[in-house]
């Protein structure tokens, strides 16, 4: 299970930047790792347990701004086409339960 | 929580940054949530570990599991004070009634010798003997069935007439192995439910500062044996050490639900904690082996 966080946060001043920073660096602390600019992905063992990250996320969320999250299954995530470029190599983009390194 | 295993098996630096495990080698640096490590294998002596690491990964109630120069696990991190622990539930764990660890042995001895002969059933050996075996099961053990059974299996299992535990073979260092990682995730869910793994019920080791896990992970050896009868190799290579840590993925039936093994040890060893405790009047053990690929194997995983 995928859990996909997806935002468009303003940057005009200085304080929406504080806030869009600690929302980035929040959502790192939960295990999310960035796949592209503004779309943070992390594995998930179950629904049960995206829709808690979901809840844990809706807990920090800054004041103004966009931000969408979508559920994906492993499959239907190993589905996505990359039409330009590579997937990102890293642990946290990686759904095994055993990692060797 | 955790349902990751992670392996180091290479010159390391792990260390902790922001709730993440940070893992330091040529490749380059990886990271990995704490929440997510269920256990640690740190099969190599040439990494060096952080103390800020080790206790959040005691706090996660992660297994931590580390090698000697021959590679096989030979120390583990115990938390030492759980936050569910307390006087009352040691006094309680103390005061164990005979009664029920004796019946609790005998159900564990029980299924540990329908396990072995399921074992042997899937490689298609004949198992009347054993089961002749398992009829004479009395309560507590007493004639010590689990022994008998056990001097016969293993020959079966491997095909081999003089095949002993006790021999340095490639077999024997597998299942040595396999066992010991069931051994740590036993303890890791003992301590964490706030028991003590030094009490057993049968097993009263006094050198063995896990003589309940020891006891409780019984019916899940055959497991292991399952997974290396089905292997063929001469040496026990890295590759087989990896696949014993991923059998903790097999998918069994446990109680009638299909489970992964690890999920399985977890509902098993809560189940019987609670029994002993009597916090439960029935206890139902009842395992099986699927011998068939897993469905999460063929979706990518988790």
């Amino acid at each position: 299970m995928r859990l996909l966080i997806m935002f468009d946060l303003p940057v005009e001043t200085s304080k929406q930047r504080k806030a869009y920073r600690h929302f980035r660096k929040d959502l790192i602390n939960q295990g999310f790792t960035m796949i592209q600019y503004s779309v943070y992905v992390r594995v998930c063992v179950n629904r049960k347990s995206a829709e808690f990250i979901e809840k844990k996320v809706s807990n920090f969320l800054p004041e103004a701004g966009v931000i969408q999250s979508l559920m994906l299954t492993e499959k239907q995530y190993n589905d996505m086409h990359f039409l330009l470029g590579k997937e990102k190599e890293d642990v946290r983009n990686y759904s095994g339960r055993t990692v060797i390194l | 929580m955790g349902w990751r295993s992670v392996i180091i098996s290479q010159h390391a630096k792990l260390s902790y940054a922001s709730h993440l495990m940070v893992v330091q080698t040529r490749d380059g640096i990886n990271q990995v949530p704490i929440e997510d490590v269920q256990l640690l294998l740190v099969s190599t002596t040439q990494a060096v570990i952080t103390t800020a690491l080790l206790s959040e990964l005691a706090k996660q109630n992660a297994k931590v599991v580390f090698v000697d120069r021959n590679m096989q696990p030979n120390c583990e991190l115990v938390n030492n004070y759980p936050n569910n622990r307390s006087v009352d539930l040691l006094i309680d764990q103390f005061n164990w009634s005979q009664k029920r660890k004796e019946l609790l042995w005998t159900k564990i001895v029980h299924e540990k010798i329908k396990n072995q002969i399921q074992v042997l059933q899937i490689y298609k050996h004949e198992t009347e003997e054993l089961s002749g075996e398992l009829e004479k099961l009395e309560v507590n053990d007493l004639t010590n069935r689990e022994a008998v059974v056990a001097r016969k299996y293993f020959p079966l299992l491997f095909e081999q007439e003089k095949f002993s535990r006790r021999s340095g073979s490639a077999v024997n260092a597998a299942l040595n192995y396999g066992y010991s990682i069931l051994l740590s995730m036993f303890d890791r869910e003992i301590v964490e439910r706030g028991y003590l793994t030094y009490l057993g019920i049968h097993h009263r080791n006094n050198e063995n500062q896990f003589n309940l896990g020891s006891d409780l992970m019984e019916p899940f050896r055959p497991v292991v044996d399952y997974w290396v009868a089905n292997q063929d190799f001469t040496e026990l290579t890295p590759d087989v050490k990896y696949g014993l840590i991923d059998a903790l993925n097999i998918e069994i039936t446990y109680c009638e639900h299909h489970m992964l093994l690890r999920n399985a040890i977890s509902k098993y060893v809560g189940d019987c904690l609670k029994y002993l405790s009597g916090q439960s009047k029935e206890l139902e053990l009842k395992m099986e082996l699927n011998h068939e690929v897993p469905n999460n194997a063929l979706i990518n995983h988790v």
